[in-house]
């Protein structure tokens, strides 16, 4: 038995307990999430999505083929998703979520739900048989340059943390090694920014040239959160904001 | 614009040479002149043996000895690449074809008017100034192109090395955080939990012949380069032992330092210097969380206020100093921005809540009766329960405490 049921803002999923369903029912997510926001969910929701449904084939329902697994995935707010997972099992015993990540060497099962919990926003028991976790699908993080009046406004979206520092150091080398005699990094669309992607943007203060003020830089639209990063790192003394 | 650009004008007419030639000046150029086509042809070549080439040679075609378009021959079979613009009086066609053929770049038919002609040059000039210009272009791109090449040819050879580099550098990362197991006058308690197998987090205490210092410091990244760093901090830091620096004057020397290797990462420091001969503490913080300090026998705790510039990033750095007398049983904890970062989802706001810096100083409060090392445990458990055990950066927490002892040493 396999019954799919999308709607606006929901997935409703309603399965035998067999392992192949459970590639068809991400095949699915993959799809709603998709509808919804224009973009595939990360590995990681993938990931977590998985673990879920595996643990209530093999543990919940204990392999057995006649019972029922039910997943409802709902897009709560934009971006934001809520998945319950219900099998006909008892449910985790209490205090078993969320799982101590200090355990995990001595518990052979809850290996599953550490991973859940590491990659869901949260992670906790909805009653008997029943699971919920919360995603987030984060912004992608993009780098956009449009030359305006002799300035050239750098405009990123979401997070710019490690993993896009090569790509955010780009950006600015590309003005850099440009005509345009001066830049912005608008900041109207960027959710934080990690101390490495401080550390480029440091780089390209200590740079000739913008160092001395012949080609100037600055930032604009800080959020309050950046505005006090950048106060606490003290580095709003060495850039014009 | 075109005030550097040399012109060599060839005419047997005098007349028209004079006229020609002052059109020319009167735009600011600098015009040589030849009467005949061997003399043109002898002066480009000494002009570019002495390496101060003419840009554009302007040629009548009909002159006795050598004609202009032998001479543009002889010119293009050498080589010579300088623009040439050809006078003909003859509206011969088929002529005009071959000289084309031969390499010239433009020509004017006589007669002609001053305005045409100088029309015509400032043309041709404008043409080889962009010439020049994308030239120039192609050089600077063709020598990035070739330090960038020799560049790989270096990674590519330290590539090797880098690996067993590698190995070493998570090797001294993981004997990083190894202190003194005891410190006369000074009770700690710490705990840590790195997110990879390198990290940027520091601590470290110096026992000194008075009482102790104590370094914790947070580095960019989690990567060879952070450790690189990490490892620079934890050396100064030895040293600071023998040369017994104030943390001011210690973090203006690990800034110069970290400046002169160039590592461009920003590090978060923070310094504390327990003395027990004037019985005072004195923190010292680079844009780092500030401590909290427990008071023995009072009902709160308190954050540590005080300010500083990051290091290794600006070679100027300033930074504010806190000072309190101490009194055995008084506590200090200290942690790396992991833990105040330390957040949960809260699924009706949707938004993540950070545990901050007075969250710390909640628990600090509420657990302060209990002994340094339950302390220290029930603090980091809560920290981490709150995040629902889920972190993503490392995390070091340390509690210390004035033990009794450190009386008889003042």
């Amino acid at each position: 038995m396999y019954k799919v049921d999308m709607e606006d803002a929901g997935l409703f999923v309603r399965m035998s307990s067999k392992l192949g369903f459970v590639d068809r029912a991400m095949n699915e997510i993959e799809a709603f999430v998709e509808g919804q926001e224009g973009r595939i969910p990360s590995e990681e929701m993938n990931l977590a999505v998985r673990e879920l449904l595996l643990n209530a084939i093999e543990h919940g329902n204990g392999g057995d083929e006649s019972k029922v697994v039910e997943l409802e995935m709902a897009n709560v707010a934009p971006s934001r998703y809520r998945l319950d997972v219900k099998d006909e099992g008892p449910g985790l015993p209490a205090g078993a979520l969320p799982p101590r990540r200090e355990l995990a060497a001595t518990q052979e099962r809850s290996r599953g739900l550490l991973l859940v919990n590491s990659c869901s926003d949260l992670f906790e028991s909805a009653g008997p048989g029943m699971v919920r976790a919360w995603f987030t699908i984060a912004k992608e993080t993009r780098f956009e340059t449009v030359v305006e009046a002799a300035e050239a406004a750098i405009r990123p979206t979401g997070s710019i943390t490690a993993a896009v520092a090569e790509k955010f150091r780009q950006a600015l080398l590309a003005w850099y090694s440009s005509d345009v005699p001066s830049a912005r990094l608008d900041c109207s669309r960027v959710d934080n920014i990690d101390s490495i992607c401080l550390s480029v943007l440091v780089a390209l203060a200590n740079m000739e040239g913008v160092r001395s003020g012949a080609r100037a830089f600055r930032l604009t639209n800080l959020s309050p959160g950046l505005d006090r990063l950048f106060r606490l790192t003290r580095l709003h003394t060495t850039f014009k904001i | 614009m075109t005030d550097s650009l040399r012109i060599l004008l060839t005419d047997d007419e005098s007349g028209l040479r004079t006229a020609m030639g002052r059109v020319l000046g009167g735009s600011g150029l600098v015009v040589d002149v030849a009467t005949t086509g061997i003399d043109a042809w002898r002066m480009v070549e000494a002009a570019e043996s002495a390496g101060n080439r003419f840009d554009l040679l302007i040629t009548d075609v009909n002159m006795p000895g050598m004609r202009g378009d032998e001479l543009v021959s002889k010119l293009r079979a050498e080589g010579r690449e300088l623009e040439i613009l050809v006078i003909s009086g003859f509206g011969d066609k088929s002529l005009l074809v071959d000289l084309m053929r031969m390499g010239v770049n433009d020509y004017m038919d006589k007669p002609f008017s001053a305005g045409e002609f100088q029309d015509k040059v400032a043309q041709i000039c404008e043409r080889i100034r962009t010439k020049r210009l994308a030239a120039m272009r192609t050089r600077n791109l063709e020598g990035r192109l070739a330090s960038l090449s020799s560049d790989l040819v270096r990674y590519r050879r330290g590539f090797d090395e880098m690996k067993s580099q590698m190995e070493l550098a998570v090797r001294s990362y993981q004997s990083l955080v190894n202190l003194p197991q005891e410190v006369r006058g000074l009770d700690f308690e710490f705990r840590v939990r790195a997110l990879h197998d390198l990290g940027g987090d520091f601590l470290g205490i110096n026992p000194l012949k008075n009482g102790a210092e104590i370094l914790l410091a947070d580095v960019a990244g989690h990567d060879m380069g952070a450790s690189y760093v990490t490892i620079l901090v934890k050396s100064f830091f030895e040293n600071n032992k023998d040369v017994m620096a104030d943390g001011e004057r210690f973090f203006q020397v690990l800034n110069s330092g970290l400046i002169e290797q160039g590592a461009d990462r920003m590090v978060s420091a923070l310094h504390v210097l327990i003395d027990y001969g004037s019985a005072r503490m004195v923190v010292t913080t680079a844009a780092h969380p500030s401590p909290i300090l427990r008071k023995l026998g009072f009902p709160s705790s308190s954050i540590v206020e005080c300010w500083g510039d990051p290091l290794g990033i600006s070679p100027a750095v300033a930074f504010s100093k806190w000072e309190a007398p101490i009194i055995p049983g008084d506590r200090l904890f200290l942690f790396t921005d992991g833990l105040p970062s330390l957040g949960k989802y809260d699924p009706a706001e949707g938004r993540r809540r950070e545990l901050s810096e007075s969250g710390i100083d909640r628990l600090v409060a509420s657990h302060r009766q209990r002994p340094l090392r339950e302390a220290v445990d029930r603090i980091w458990n809560d920290s981490l329960e709150y995040a629902n055990f889920n972190s993503n950066d490392d995390l070091l927490l340390l509690g210390v405490e004035i033990a009794e002892e450190c009386h008889v040493q003042g």
